[in-house]
């Protein structure tokens, strides 16, 4: 389906005039030839507004009357009051909450300000109550979220032009099931293959059986939430409470989050205390939850539609069973259209006023503004790359008629031989280290200063110095023939240089050669030194040896000279006792 | 009349001491003269409780109360419960709560009437609240800070808020709370003002360093002159009758 032009609606209920009311308060004939919208078309706007009621007129100058005498105003959300009870249930409220945990966040939030703004004032309509509970974290909501929620909520809503001009709205949910679409005149041709559509009068009769519903049997209507261990099942007549039960159960793991089912399926299983209390709990609940629906049996069947929430997990909760509680075909099970906070039995009553509202459109329609200022910004690109380029053109220009004035002799082999910007059969030359070929292409008058691709001349290439000498030696023999600067040749080589280079190099062999003979008679007179020592200490061995000997002599002599006086002295004695 | 006294040599006497229109509760010192000069202001008229909270002196700064009731936080011991119970009147009523913001005296500031709370009081203890003290409690910053019952204290007859209060937020909190209050300093510039500071309908305690300036602007505000003889015979004839019997 093409789409021409977007057509966007916001939702501004004004609250004196045009305030939502509940679709059980209208009379028969409201809906009288009124005609289905199509969203996708843009239509302007009818008649002027109509002139409203002088008893709303005087309620109008009574409010302005209070304000001007006594402000009951609120400075961090910028509401104003009507009296001193509205502004105490607001400073009560969890908007004016949030509104303060973002203002002393900081000034970052300032911008979602605005966004707060028509969050409060929108969902203020639908008269927000405080849950139960505790709210660790405030709820950040950016600008594109809020614009994309308006969007989806166009798509889920169905827009009626009533015979006084309005436009109003009401939820699909609340007279089509999730599998039914809406087709248009437009789609006409297209529609006669589709099943489950339905005709624009089909919708607009089943609104009026919906209103006619006022004053015969009313149906019930049952909404059901469920989501993270909590449950809270309501069954509504008309806008009374039949009946209604909550549930709430440790199911949800602290401080981390997700049930325990979901972590057990992850893989691990985990025995702590805690896992198994969620563990029962989650079957416990599902127990209850079981329980309650077969008891709420008689309220199915008489009920025309099912309202239900219950995000991943918490499906099992209400359609996973032996028992098929929603198998009844008067009964249709719708999801909820938009989300909603932690399921109580106030949330389950707000919810339920909301889905039964009619809302009162403001039409909006957006130029193509955006899709000029992108074209422009298109072309401003263009301009400047186009000046990008006729500024890169100017150099090489300038650096080629320079050449040409510097050498106007040689203007035919310029044209031959310098293509600007590529590689020559020269640069080749030079990069693969020939000489020979390098010089024949030189006297053969290819040129030095030409460049390659990179902007290299071909000395520039020459990775071995004979091939650099040979440029050298062309640049001594042709010093007018090119412009050696831009050859980037350093300077020319002539027989000379080479000779007198030879000469040096002779020279440093030379020392190099005196200096290795003085290493050399270095070494010998060490070795000469070294073998001295080690003769000098041969000869110091056979000394030793001799004082060694000489000791054991004296040893062994004073041994001999002990025992001959022993013996002398034996015969001492002998001799005197003899002479006795 | 506003009284200037110091608890051991620290001028911040609202973190010793919870002075309301039906009890006041006093920190064990090692000095009689703190005990002395609210003895000798209120020992005629309202029961002074020498007591501790969860073996600190701070009292002032870790609970809150009025002539209703009185909270304390879940660090109170069962022997100072019990204590706190045996030493208020019948009709206050002391109760412990759960609250990981255990600081309460720096989260909730009140008086008989209306109570503002910390952003981030659970539900449940803002419930307890309004069911114990018998008040109506507000969310609100003072001043951009959330510690509201820090920079404000609040009686029956006015209030003083922090010095950087804008002039729209002072005449918004005082349409909402329906009491004058006015911006202003304790300690000689402090902008704490709770815990330089404790207040009740007819009488006041300060810090020692409080100029005569900020004395004049108290005794103003709170109605400290006008209030002293009237409130003894009309709002105190309870407490009264019932110290005497």
């Amino acid at each position: 389906m093409a789409t021409t032009g977007a057509a966007a609606t916001t939702e501004i209920g004004n609250p004196e005039y045009k305030q939502p009311r509940s679709i059980f308060d209208l009379t028969a004939d409201f809906f009288d030839s009124c005609r289905l919208s199509n969203p996708s078309e843009t239509q302007s706007a009818f008649g002027p507004p109509k002139t409203f009621d002088p008893e709303e007129a005087e309620e109008d100058k009574s409010s302005k009357d209070g304000v001007i005498l006594d402000r009951w105003t609120c400075n961090t959300c910028k509401i104003e009051f009507l009296s001193l009870q509205d502004q105490r249930y607001h400073f009560k409220s969890d908007i004016h909450r949030l509104n303060i945990k973002l203002s002393v966040a900081g000034k970052a939030i300032l911008k979602e300000e605005d966004v707060d703004e028509l969050t409060s004032e929108s969902v203020q309509d639908y008269d927000v109550s405080s849950i139960s509970g505790s709210e660790d974290e405030a709820e950040t909501r950016p600008p594109s979220f809020h614009f994309d929620a308006q969007k989806g909520i166009d798509k889920k809503k169905l827009f009626f032009r009533l015979q006084s001009g309005d436009k109003v709205s009401i939820w699909k949910c609340l007279i089509m099931d999730d599998a039914e679409s809406v087709s248009f005149e437009n789609d006409r041709g297209v529609s006669v293959d589709c099943c489950g559509s339905l005709v624009e009068n089909e919708v607009t009769e089943r609104l009026r059986n919906l209103i006619r519903e006022n004053k015969d049997d009313r149906q019930m209507r049952v909404v059901l939430l469920a989501s993270g261990g909590h449950f809270a099942g309501t069954v509504f007549n008309g806008k009374s409470v039949v009946a209604h039960k909550t549930f709430h159960r440790y199911v949800v793991r602290a401080k981390a989050g997700k049930k325990q089912s979901t972590k057990d399926a992850s893989g691990r299983s985990i025995h702590s205390a805690g896992a198994s209390l969620r563990r029962y709990n989650e079957l416990a609940l599902k127990k209850d939850i079981q329980e309650l629906l077969a008891s709420w049996k008689p309220y199915f069947d008489g009920a025309a539609c099912v309202f239900v929430h219950a995000p991943s997990s918490s499906r099992q909760l209400l359609f996973n069973g032996g028992k098929p509680y929603f198998s009844s075909q008067n009964c249709a099970v719708r999801n909820v259209p938009f989300t909603i906070r932690r399921p109580t039995f106030k949330e389950s009553q707000r919810i339920y006023n909301q889905l039964t509202q009619i809302a009162h459109v403001t039409e909006e329609i957006f130029v193509n503004r955006p899709e000029v200022t992108k074209a422009n910004t298109v072309v401003q690109t263009h301009n400047e790359d186009s000046g990008k380029t006729s500024r890169k053109e100017e150099p090489d220009e300038t650096s080629s008629s320079n050449i040409i004035l510097e050498e106007p002799n040689r203007i035919e082999e310029d044209i031959e031989d310098g293509v600007t910007g590529t590689s020559t059969a020269l640069h080749e030359a030079a990069k693969s280290g020939d000489c020979e070929r390098v010089m024949e292409f030189l006297e053969e008058g290819m040129d030095p200063c030409a460049k390659d691709e990179r902007g290299r001349t071909p000395y520039m290439l020459a990775n071995e110095k004979e091939v650099r000498n040979t440029f050298r030696r062309f640049m001594a023999l042709n010093l007018e023939k090119w412009n050696w600067h831009d050859a980037k040749v350093p300077s020319p080589l002539t027989k000379e240089m080479e000779e007198s280079q030879a000469a040096k190099q002779a020279e440093k062999d030379a020392k190099q050669k005196a200096r290795t003979k003085e290493l050399k008679k270095l070494r010998k007179a060490r070795e000469k030194k070294a073998q001295a020592e080690a003769a000098q200490a041969e000869k110091e061995k056979p000394i030793s040896k001799v004082e060694e000997v000489r000791r054991a002599m004296a040893a062994q002599r004073e041994k001999r000279a002990a025992a001959a006086e022993r013996r002398m002295a034996s015969l001492n004695i002998q001799s005197s006792s003899s002479t006795s | 009349m506003a009284t200037r006294l110091q608890f051991e040599n620290n001028c911040e006497v609202g973190v010793f001491s919870k002075l309301t229109n039906a009890y006041c509760l006093v920190a064990i010192g090692g000095s009689e003269n703190f005990y002395s000069a609210f003895e000798s202001e209120l020992a005629d008229v309202i029961p002074i409780v020498k007591t501790s909270i969860g073996g600190t002196r701070i009292i002032g700064r870790l609970c809150a109360g009025n002539k209703n009731g009185l909270l304390v936080p879940h660090t109170t011991t069962d022997q100072e419960l019990q204590h706190l119970r045996n030493s208020l009147p019948d009709q206050v009523v002391v109760q412990r709560i759960d609250e990981r913001l255990s600081a309460l005296g720096n989260c909730i500031a009140c008086n008989d009437y209306v109570a503002l709370a910390h952003t981030d009081l659970d539900k449940e203890t803002e419930e307890i609240i309004a069911d114990v003290l018998g008040v109506e409690v507000f969310r609100q910053t003072i001043a951009g800070n959330i510690l509201v019952g820090s920079y404000c204290a609040l009686s029956n007859k006015g209030g003083m808020v922090h010095p950087h209060t804008s002039v729209e937020d002072l005449e918004e909190l005082s349409t909402l709370l329906q009491v004058p209050l006015v911006a202003g300093t304790v300690n000689r510039g402090s902008e704490v003002i709770a815990a330089g500071m404790t207040v009740n309908d007819w009488t006041s305690f300060c810090g020692s360093d409080t100029t005569a300036t900020e004395l004049s602007v108290i005794d103003s505000i709170f109605k400290l002159r006008e209030a002293q003889p009237s409130s003894i015979v009309d709002e105190m004839r309870k407490s009264l009758i019932d110290t005497y019997v």
